[in-house]
This record gives structure tokens, sequence and C-alpha cells, in this order.
């Protein structure tokens, strides 16, 4: 099925932010595989393969999830918990995009295990090279170990 | 005489207050950054992808529209740090504020002014003070200096010390277009601006930022002017040695 090429999961519920986060992964050449999900329960659904995503095969994992904090329903950090806190899951890198750089959810989510934290600019030019350095390093440079893991 | 009731009831409320306040300045930082990213980047993707349809004045409308998107980014940038600046906790030394001032003067001139701006440093008394909080005041008033000698062919900033009644006092002087006496306080205000945006930019958030600062430590910051003849900017500190008798 079509979830199976998902390179790039999108967590973020604030629709103008997906839109820009979508045209500077056009703009990259990255837009192809990136799958959006627009809260905390749909991100758990999608990443475990349960209730909407009960036929997704759960060793089809994305390549990194892109992971805003502020999220309706469960937020980014429990989220972070559970993909951390579960073997067939703690394996997918996962960046923190987020608004403020605010001191105690640095601390928190890196206790969790987040493999980066990023603070999106205002300025869409840097945040559109914060995506090119993004796809860049996950996608091409970086390796994860084999779904078998 | 203290009741321990109350003290627990005060203690309990001002923890309620703090809590809120980190409530408020969270929310200023992340909810109203959100908006301001899609007025920035929206506008930005029209005048790339569409710049063929645009006249000419269309752009520059939205030049403007991204321009105050970035400033108001700026903006809440400042009234978060300021905000944090009352509950931050501080950790004084003895410090020594010659290279400190040495590293602040490398990053407030910019090499293109290298050329035109003198900075002559003269002795640095020891002081009390938060070296990575100090470093920010130093760079305040040095890149105020800076941005005020501008039209200076020849700048001169001088940077020293005395010793006060109660403490150290330092000073940041330049030959610049300084300013009238009867507008010294607004000075210090946030977003408070001397000059027409103009023809200075900058969101005037850096001195009231460098006074909380000096006030955090016990120490009292000033400024001395007169329109087109510089101005001179001092903040004490609280002596290195603790004052005996």
């Amino acid at each position: 099925m079509a979830d199976s090429a998902v390179e790039i999961l999108l967590v973020e519920d604030n629709p103008s932010d997906v839109k820009l986060a979508l045209h500077a992964f056009r703009r990259h050449r990255l837009a192809n595989h990136v799958h959006v999900v627009r809260d905390g329960a749909e991100a758990l659904e999608f990443l475990f393969c349960t209730d909407r995503y009960a036929t997704r095969d759960i060793a089809d994992r994305p390549r990194v999830i892109l992971l805003d904090l502020k999220l309706p329903l469960v937020d980014g950090l429990e989220v972070l918990r559970q993909v951390k806190g579960d073997d067939r899951t703690k394996m997918i890198p996962v960046v923190v995009l987020t608004s403020s750089h605010e001191d105690k959810d640095i601390v928190e989510t890196h206790r969790l295990g987040v493999n980066s934290y990023i603070v999106k600019p205002v300025d869409f030019d840097q945040f559109s090279e914060v995506v090119r350095q993004l796809g860049f390093y996950w996608l091409l440079l970086n390796h994860t170990p084999p779904p078998t893991a | 005489m203290t009741n321990p009731d109350r003290d627990d009831d005060f203690k309990a409320r001002l923890a309620a207050v703090t809590a809120e306040l980190d409530a408020f300045s969270y929310a200023v930082a992340h909810d109203l950054r959100a908006p301001l990213r899609a007025v920035e980047g929206f506008s930005r993707i029209v005048m790339e992808d569409y710049a063929a349809d645009l006249p000419e004045d269309a752009r520059a409308y939205l030049d403007d529209v991204r321009g105050a998107a970035l400033r108001m980014a700026k903006m809440i940038d400042a009234l978060v740090i300021f905000s944090r600046l009352s509950r931050q906790p501080l950790f004084p030394r003895v410090m020594d504020h010659a290279e400190t001032v040495r590293q602040c003067v490398a990053e407030a001139v910019p090499p293109e002014a290298a050329g035109r701006v003198e900075v002559r440093v003269g002795e640095l008394l020891p002081g009390r003070a938060d070296p990575g909080l100090i470093r920010l005041v130093w760079l305040a008033l040095l890149g105020n200096a800076v941005k005020f000698t501008g039209a200076r062919a020849a700048a001169v900033i001088e940077v020293g010390s005395r010793p006060g009644p109660a403490g150290p006092e330092y000073f940041v002087r330049d030959n610049g277009a300084g300013f009238e006496m009867q507008y010294a306080d607004k000075l210090f205000g946030l977003f408070q601006r001397m000059h027409r945006a103009e023809e200075f930019p900058g969101v005037g958030a850096d001195l009231a930022i460098a006074r909380r600062i000096v006030a955090r430590h016990g120490g009292r910051m000033w400024a001395e002017a007169a329109p087109d003849h510089g101005a001179s900017f001092y903040f004490s500190l609280p002596p290195a040695e603790p004052v005996h008798g």
C-alpha cells in the first residue's frame, strides 16, 4: 500500500505550518514521501498501526519523524515517550520541530531520547534551509538499523 | 514575629503567580510565533513563486509585510528574554572584564565598520557579577555605541571604569548622535526608541535588557548625553571585595 513508501512522518496540527513545511519539502524535492498526521493520537495510530492505520505494516518504518510538541489530544512529549519506549519504533530518528526555545522542553525531550531539537525560525528562507539539511542528514546520510532489529 | 500559616499562604500564592507567569511567557514565546511564521512564509512564497506576475509596488508592499513580521519576531524574542531575566538565578563571581570586553568589541564592531570605528579600552576594575549576563550588558552598550556613531567618519568609543561610592562604575562613551537629556529615562524602556526607525534599526530592547541585568546585580545604569555630541552610558556593580566596617 501507499504508506509503505513513507519516509518522513510530519506530526503537525497547524495547517499553515503544514503548508509551509510541504512547500519547503517540494523546494528540495523531498515531498514525495511525506505523510502528514494532524494530532498526537493519529501519530500513534500510524506508528503502531492501530485504528485508522490498522492495515499498515509496522515494519514499514518512516525514515524520520518530524514532531511538533504542542499537539491536540496527545502531546508531542507523549508521542516521543511511546515511540522511544517501544522496541519496534525506538530506532526511528525523531526530530522535534517546535516554536520556542523552552529550556524545560529541551531537557525533557533529550531525557526521552530525541535525536534532534530544532526551533522553527520565523524567516521562511531559514526554515527552508533547515528542511534541506534535515532531508540531507536523515534521509541521505543517516543509516538506521534494519527493521529486524 | 512570624506566623507560619501566613508564611505558607504567601509561599503558595507566590508559587501560583510564578506558575502563571511561566505559562504566560511560554504562550507568548510559542503561540505568537506560529501566525508570524505564516505571515512571513506565505509573503515570501508569493514573492518568489509569482514574482513575474507582481508589479513593482506589490513586491515592495510584500517586503513591508515580511519586514514587519520579522520585526515582531525580534520583539517577541526580546520580551521572552526580558521576562526570564527576573526569574533566572544569578551566579556572580569576581570577574575580569577585560577579556569579556575584548570579545564583545569583536562581536559588536562589524568588519565593514572596523575602519571607521576606533575602540579605546582603559583600565577595567574587577567587580562581582554573573559573567554570562554582564556580557550581554557590554554587548548592548558597545552595539549601541557602534550604531549611533554610524554617521561619523571617525567614530571613537571609549571604554573604562572608575571607583564609585557603592562599587566600581563602568562606562562606554561615544562621539555619536547623542540625545536630549530630557528623554534620558525613556532610553531604558522596553521598545522605546529615541530615533526614527529608518535612521537607526532595532526594536529598542537591548538597553532595557541591559538595565534589568544590572538591576538584578544590585547595580544602577544611567546615561549622559547631548544631541550631536555623543553619549556616555554608565553602570555600577557590587565591589569585588565585600565591604567591611
